[in-house]
């Protein structure tokens, strides 16, 4: 294979786009969900003016809550300048333009990243915090971690803390995020209603209202301070 | 040659007045340079300890070539953290620089030997921690030997090589097993 074929594979999709005041570039930088990072490059009196349209703050936003402390440890490793909700460069003259494209890309794939890893480690804390709170109230041989429940589909649905007596209870621990979201939605769905079970997912941090929309129609959403009266109530 | 003493090392990474003392100290190399072991067959590299005037250990030159001898480096590392890196790359390679090399004066582009300095990456690493060094430095290096890198890294760093130090590059019989895409 010679680099004309590669060069020609990787060039099908033109990566430069003219938009209104400048132009678009896809660049191969990539945001958590997978879509590429584009950087739009406008023309000033002096020099050019990159950012990224603000893709990073949205990316972040779609998996928590948009952290500014992560968009200036995104700036300082890339020199780039945090305006906002938008990550720029303002390279002086054309010479600088592609490491500023390089710079700005590279910062906005790394802040939504960095967003998106928080999150996990908040709701991995969740879990911890929920199983220390249930385990002050119910006999610890009585509660398991990292359960399994089989729905009506017969798929066996990862779940997070289960308090077995005589009535069940399972928790799943949620997040502002597609996958955790997704996740008890689907396992809550498909494990239905049964009269000896309760189905309860966690949130630390508030939902926003179409996603808890959509959870409440399998799960009963529980804020994490009020477990403890739920799970009171429960035995 | 020097009586090399073994300290504790402080765990905690230096701080960058720290760095700079240790930069502008008198310091030599331990003996001759350590003997070359390959790993996996790619790079060569080897480790020279830099001692301080009292004889104290609290940094090393790390060398390492590709296995066709064609990219000699050396490292500085300072108690655990990168402060220096000097690269012999080809002639003709041309890297873009990272953009945060506008604001420390240095080229947007860097073809060939270039270093990674560490007066440039002061307030880079104030901000960022130890790790990194992004910014490259073109340097006038006229062969891929590693006499040359170390005269660089023993200016840059202000180290003193004894004329005897000089013998600084791998066996001649590295190169022979290097694979045809010249890793």
């Amino acid at each position: 294979m010679n680099c004309a074929d590669i060069d020609s594979l990787l060039t099908q999709i033109p990566a430069c786009v003219e938009v209104g005041g400048g132009a678009r570039f896809t660049t191969h930088c990539l945001y958590p969900s997978s879509d590429p990072v584009h950087v739009f490059i406008g023309k000033r009196d002096r020099g050019y003016r990159v950012t990224d349209g603000g893709g990073a703050w949205r990316s972040a936003g779609r998996v928590g809550k948009a952290n500014e402390g992560i968009f200036h440890r995104a700036c300082k490793r890339h020199s780039v300048a945090f305006k906002s909700g938008i990550l720029l460069a303002e390279p002086p003259d054309s010479n600088w333009l592609y490491p500023a494209i390089l710079a700005v890309a590279n910062a906005s794939a790394m802040a939504a990243r960095a967003a998106l890893e928080i999150n996990i480690r908040s709701e991995k804390s969740l879990n911890m915090a929920i199983y220390e709170m249930i385990s002050r109230h119910v006999p610890k041989h009585q509660i398991t971690k990292n359960y399994e429940y089989r729905g009506r589909s017969g798929h066996n649905w990862p779940i997070d803390i289960a308090v077995l007596r005589s009535r069940t209870m399972l928790v799943k621990s949620v997040a502002q995020n597609g996958n955790s979201i997704n996740s008890n939605y689907a396992a809550f769905g498909d494990i239905g209603d049964q009269p000896q079970l309760d189905k309860i997912s966690v949130f630390e941090n508030e939902l926003k209202q179409d996603s808890a929309a959509l959870l409440q129609q399998v799960t009963s959403l529980v804020p994490f301070k009020a477990l403890e009266f739920t799970v009171l109530n429960g035995l | 040659m020097a009586i090399v003493h073994f300290y504790r090392l402080p765990m905690a990474d230096p701080t960058i007045e720290e760095v700079d003392a240790f930069i502008s100290g008198y310091k030599t190399l331990d003996g001759f340079l350590p003997e070359w072991s390959q790993q996996y067959g790619w790079s060569w590299t080897t480790q020279w300890s830099i001692l301080d005037t009292q004889g104290r250990q609290m940094a090393h030159l790390a060398f390492s070539i590709n296995a066709a001898l064609t990219r000699p480096s050396i490292s500085a590392i300072f108690r655990k953290n990168l402060i220096y890196r000097v690269d012999i790359v080809p002639k003709d390679e041309t890297k873009p620089n990272d953009y945060g090399a506008l604001a420390v004066g240095l080229p947007y582009n860097v073809t060939g030997p270039h270093t990674h300095p560490w007066p440039e990456h002061r307030q880079y690493v104030q901000e960022n921690g130890f790790g990194e060094l992004p910014f490259r430095k073109p340097v006038d290096i006229i062969d891929v030997q590693f006499i040359r890198a170390l005269e660089v890294a023993a200016e840059d760093l202000n180290i003193q090589v004894d004329p005897r130090q000089r013998d600084c590059e791998p066996p001649a019989q590295a190169g022979l097993f290097a694979d045809r895409n010249g890793l």
